[in-house]
């Protein structure tokens, strides 16, 4: 179990070496001088030598990957040229509002696609289940801002229940949570549905229903802890829609996390901040797709040892 | 496979999706798109160009069916324009993930070992980013414009591609006629052309009718976060973003094109899991 | 069961969470004044940050020697008074008994170090190329008398002096926080610096110990609402009590309601589109005549601008300003689409091929067109009503936007490829020679100096740089009246509209008064 743990854990690396290199490369083709764009009407000659030896620039390509590498091993990412500070700090400072959004957003969609999903799997080709159906199809192809923008119409301006925007408490999180998690609930709930369905054709159900168990026990305590496993790969892959769906809608409401402070960098072409910021971000998936894989080795303890 | 066998599939297969009601909603849906996007010039009511200020935010009436905008622009005119660029731009980006993803898979796929596990990793690395981010990096990095706009979605497909055709390859690669292909001494690159990519291409464009909805999506939110076309050119995200500003006075403006949107994701959805049904009716959903 | 207690209890805490939240973000009003507006600061250091996100927070901050109030008279701040020693010497005496927020003491060799930091200082404060080049040393005579010394007699001095940039700070403070200064500013002014969440709020509190008695409120807090129906939303709700740059659209059903109180000035920014006289085919003067006929005014401003803003003169000084001359635009520049076909047909334009826009041997006009974005009321909109009037007359423009610090830098440099750039001016003291100094003489183009347009004149070029060793202010007048004719003839630039500095507050805020010049926001006198 271990082993596996370990073995996992060191296959991170290279894939997050890999993402520094994609962003130090993408960072390369910005046509034109970054360190005069960035410097605009305080370009002097001086000043630009300075910080392109600042920025590493005057390097070629793979001393700058190396030096980033070897900064983010000891903890630096780098000194955001835009905010005038250190960009781990800009980050531990915007992450938790982030956090605070997927965090509830993760809870609603487990809280309403896993008990969902699971009902309309009992009853396949039920009215239920065809207008579950519907709503979930629907609900994943709505543009995530867009769903944001209604919301805010609905609740802030006709009904004026909630806040339009920034942060805060319950109230202010609430919209925005439950926005990033219609995204998500429509996807995850046929996928309990399938795998849950999936689960009951199997023998051992079968065999439970023969011994006279009760349909509740039968679908909660068995179908759904087998069904469980694939819905785990699909939360793991949700989060990383979640944080694409984070961008979008800390901007519609501008909540002040790592979504908004992305957009940020990106439209004041601040490459440190960027680089810091994506970097910070793949890192997170990385982690959760890992725990992922392991939860899933526990669920089922038989595909540790592969 | 005798030729009689692969017949009767592709009838059972069509057979299948014909009786999928959703699928059938799905593909009218994108045909009427497609249509709309061909025919938009002809069948527009007015210039989506045309300002007229002082007709600014009409909400629908008999002249302007769906209103006008902040401009004075007619909204529906400006949707069925809109539909041309959303088609071409989803479209050019999936083609763009098909072709090299399919490419790498099928590399991968067949020669196994080192060159399997080497690009497989590589794919590994672009699938570490989450989905949007890697979009906003080429875009930014970039610039903003149709291309690098069709190059930021379309290379986030590709190791989605990769790994289905790689799937799709290992699954029938030990199967009789492609040994009995490599034993006459058949090149590598024609057993590829000829023989597996027939074979893999059915679960590859369930693929990529499917993700014509993510595409539509993506490209959205990359226009609504001002990484996409400039104006005049009607976007429906790009309506979206710029009616956010009118949306106590006239909230029209920002909610309509999203409608447009959500249709065209739901057609390429429905249609796409009607093809994957039907080639695979054990999946159902 | 065990499983439905567990639900019990997290109802019932979820319940209580919500409860004391709402009671905590329920009304905040007691003393305090929430002011929503558009976008973050970048820094509170007046050296590096010379714009209104910034600029309305630090000067409740810090303070300069003198200030203009908003009816533009000059009035004593941190001098108690002050004399011209000669042409370039100018005395202040101190105002005694002041303190900085970290308690150190307000004196001359703080004023030295303000300025030396501004002018002389690695980099220097974006404002100091800003009507301050000319001031070459700061002398310190004793612990409440400083000289500001000019090397040549220098006309606009005291208006310079008035800008809120020049505001005092802490040598300690600057001493202690280094880089990071622009995050903890510290000055004398009525209210102190208390925290920062970055593009969310900045929260200021009362300075009990400010020179003139504590401010009335407690505690301000300042938003960033981008939307601008967002802004108008939250004060609807209460969340706000005062909004910045509010929305046109919604501004008469504001003025109608009774809840809430408009406050508004003349303004003394200009917005405008500007030509980059470097890229033909805008260095022909008939292309830019025909541009100027093409756009519709006032059409602009009153679909929109809805009324939130006024028409302009042909200068790009506002009539508040000191050398002030000009004409309506409207007079010069009527909406007049076939003139500006047939001003194009004469410079040779003209429409070959039918497709609706014009050609000269075979190539199209095409103007590149960078706006400003987020930045100015209404600047994105009226570029792309620009852009279609434009098109009536034939023209294409091809829009290439970016977020606004990025279009601004890239005006900045040197190399600038792009035909019409679209920008808003405040002539931040009030006096001619600021602008026209900055923008139009020849050789102080970008990166060293404002003149973008790239624009030449030598007739322009002396008159202006006699108007700053003028110390008539008469002369001065007459100067710059015929430095202005020359300008608007040469048609460099087409005003769109002038500024009104508007706010939106609840009815129960008292004591505002909107400043002219956009930065000065004033909150000592506001009270409930």
């Amino acid at each position: 179990m271990f082993t596996y743990f370990l073995r996992r854990s060191l296959l991170m690396i290279p894939v997050i070496l890999g993402v520094i290199l994609v962003v130090t490369a993408t960072l390369d083709f910005i046509p034109g001088d970054p360190a005069e764009l960035l410097l605009g009407q305080f370009a002097t000659p001086e000043s630009i030598q300075t910080l392109r030896h600042e920025l590493n620039l005057d390097q070629p390509f793979f001393v700058r990957y190396l030096r980033y590498v070897g900064d983010l091993f000891r903890g630096s990412l780098g000194r955001s040229i835009t905010l005038k500070r250190a960009v781990s700090e800009e980050i531990m400072e915007t992450l938790p509002a982030t956090l605070e959004l997927t965090g509830v957003s993760m809870l609603l969609v487990l809280v309403v696609s896993i008990p969902l999903g699971t009902l309309v799997a009992a009853k396949p080709n039920s009215v239920l289940d065809n207008i579950v159906r519907l709503f979930s199809l629907a609900g994943l192809s709505m543009p995530v801002f867009w769903t944001g923008i209604v919301l805010i119409l609905l609740f802030s301006v006709n009904l004026r229940l909630f806040p339009v925007g920034g942060y805060g408490g319950l109230r202010h999180l609430f919209l925005p949570a439950v926005t990033l998690a219609s995204a998500s609930i429509g996807m995850v709930t046929r996928m309990v549905r399938s795998s849950v369905m999936e689960v009951l054709r199997e023998e051992y159900i079968t065999s439970a229903r023969a011994k006279g168990l009760k349909e509740w026990t039968v679908l909660f305590k068995h179908a759904l802890r087998n069904g469980l496993i694939p819905v785990v790969t699909v939360l793991g892959s949700q989060v990383g829609q979640m944080m694409g769906g984070a961008i979008l809608t800390e901007s519609v409401f501008a909540w002040p996390g790592l979504g908004r402070l992305t957009v940020h960098a990106i439209f004041r072409r601040d490459f440190v901040l960027i680089q810091g910021v994506v970097v910070v971000l793949a890192l997170i998936y990385v982690l959760v797709n890992l725990l992922v894989d392991l939860s899933y080795a526990l669920i089922n303890p038989r595909i540790s040892y592969q | 496979m005798s030729r009689q066998t692969k017949v009767g599939n592709r009838r059972r297969v069509l057979r299948r999706f014909l009786r999928n009601r959703l699928a059938i909603i799905g593909m009218v849906i994108v045909a009427i798109y497609i249509f709309v996007a061909v025919f938009a010039p002809l069948i527009s009511p007015m210039d989506p160009l045309k300002q007229n200020l002082s007709d600014k935010r009409i909400p629908p009436n008999k002249t302007h069916l769906l209103g006008t905008d902040q401009f004075g622009r007619d909204i529906l005119s400006r949707i069925l324009y809109g539909t041309q660029y959303a088609l071409l731009v989803s479209s050019m980006s999936i083609l763009l993930s098909l072709v090299f993803g399919t490419l790498f898979g099928l590399i991968a796929g067949y020669f196994g070992g080192a060159i399997d596990e080497a690009i497989m990793r590589i794919m590994d690395i672009f699938l570490a980013f989450p989905y949007l981010l890697l979009a906003i990096l080429i875009v930014s990095a970039l610039g903003p414009g149709i291309w690098n706009t069709i190059l930021a979605i379309g290379i986030w497909g590709v190791p989605i591609f990769a790994r289905q055709a790689r799937g799709a390859v290992i699954a029938i690669r030990d199967r009789e006629f492609i040994q009995a292909a490599r034993a006459i001494g058949n090149p590598g690159i024609r057993i590829m052309a000829i023989h597996l990519l027939p074979n893999i291409i059915p679960p590859i464009v369930v693929y990529a009718a499917l993700y014509m909805g993510y595409a539509i999506l993506m490209e959205s939110a990359l226009t609504f976060l001002g990484l996409g076309i400039q104006p005049p050119t009607p976007s429906w995200a790009e309506m979206i973003a710029s009616g956010r500003n009118y949306v106590v006075v006239a909230p029209h403006i920002a909610t309509i094109p999203g409608l447009a949107i959500m249709l065209a994701t739901l057609g390429f959805n429905l249609l796409g899991d009607g093809l994957r049904d039907a080639l695979d009716p054990r999946r159902s959903m | 069961m065990t499983n439905r207690r567990l639900l019990n209890c997290f109802v019932i805490s979820l319940l209580v969470l919500t409860g004391l939240t709402v009671a905590c973000f329920g009304s905040a009003r007691d003393n305090t004044l929430v002011i929503a507006r558009p976008s973050d600061a970048i820094s509170l250091d007046s050296n590096q940050e010379t714009t209104a996100p910034g600029a309305w927070v630090y000067s409740n901050i810090i303070e300069p020697l003198i200030i203009l109030n908003p009816d533009m008279e000059l009035q004593a701040r941190l001098a108690t008074s002050w004399e011209f020693l000669s042409d370039t010497t100018l005395r202040f005496y101190l105002r005694k008994g002041v303190t900085f927020h970290d308690g150190t003491p307000f004196t001359a060799e703080a004023v030295k170090f303000t300025f030396d930091r501004a002018l002389f200082g690695e980099p220097r404060a974006n404002w100091a190329s800003l009507g301050a080049d000319p001031i070459t040393e700061i002398r310190v005579v004793d612990d409440y008398t400083v000289d500001i010394i000019t090397g040549n007699p220098y006309g606009p001095i005291l208006s310079t002096m008035a800008m809120v940039y020049t505001g005092i700070v802490s040598p300690a403070a600057v001493e202690k926080y280094g880089d990071e200064y622009g995050r903890h500013p510290v000055g004398t002014g009525p209210f102190k610096f208390e925290e920062w969440r970055t593009r969310d709020h900045i929260t200021l509190v009362a300075n009990e110990n400010y020179w003139r008695g504590r401010p009335a409120l407690d505690k301000v807090i300042f938003r960033v609402i981008p939307e601008e129906g967002s802004r108008m939303l939250s004060l609807q709700t209460g969340e706000v009590d005062l909004v910045l740059k509010p929305s046109p659209a919604e501004l008469p059903a504001f003025a109608a309601d009774p809840a809430f109180n408009i406050e508004e000035t003349n303004g003394l920014r200009i917005f405008y589109l500007e030509f980059n006289l470097s890229q033909p085919p805008v260095d022909d003067i008939r292309v830019r005549h025909a541009v100027a006929y093409a756009i519709d005014k006032a059409s602009i401003l009153e679909n929109i601008l809805e009324g939130a803003a006024s028409p302009t003169k042909t200068s790009l000084l506002a009539p508040g300003v000191f050398g002030f001359y000009g004409w309506d635009t409207e007079e010069m520049y009527p909406y007049d689409k076939e003139k500006a076909i047939s001003l194009l047909k004469e410079a040779g334009w003209t429409d070959e091929n039918g497709n609706g826009f014009v050609e000269k041997k075979g190539e199209e006009l095409v103007l590149s067109f960078m706006p400003a974005k987020g930045r100015y009321l209404k600047d994105i909109e009226i570029a792309e009503a620009i852009q279609a009037q434009l098109r009536e007359v034939g023209i294409r423009v091809k829009l290439d936007i970016f977020e606004w610090a990025t279009a601004f830098s890239k005006s900045r440099s040197a190399e600038f490829p792009y035909h019409l750039l679209s920008f808003g001016w405040v002539t931040t003291n009030a006096d001619a020679d600021y602008t026209l100094h900055s923008m139009f003489i020849s050789e102080l183009t970008p990166p060293t100096g404002w003149n973008s347009f790239r624009y030449v004149n030598t007739e322009v070029d002396r008159l202006v740089k006699l108007g700053r060793v003028t110390v008539d202010q008469d002369e001065r007048k007459e100067i710059y009246a015929r430095a202005q004719s020359l300008i608007a003839a040469d048609c460099p630039f087409v005003p769109i509209y002038t500024t009104k500095e508007i706010a939106v507050l609840s009815k129960d805020v008292q004591g505002l008064r909107m400043h002219p010049v956009e930065y000065n926001l004033d909150l000592y006198p506001v009270h409930y």
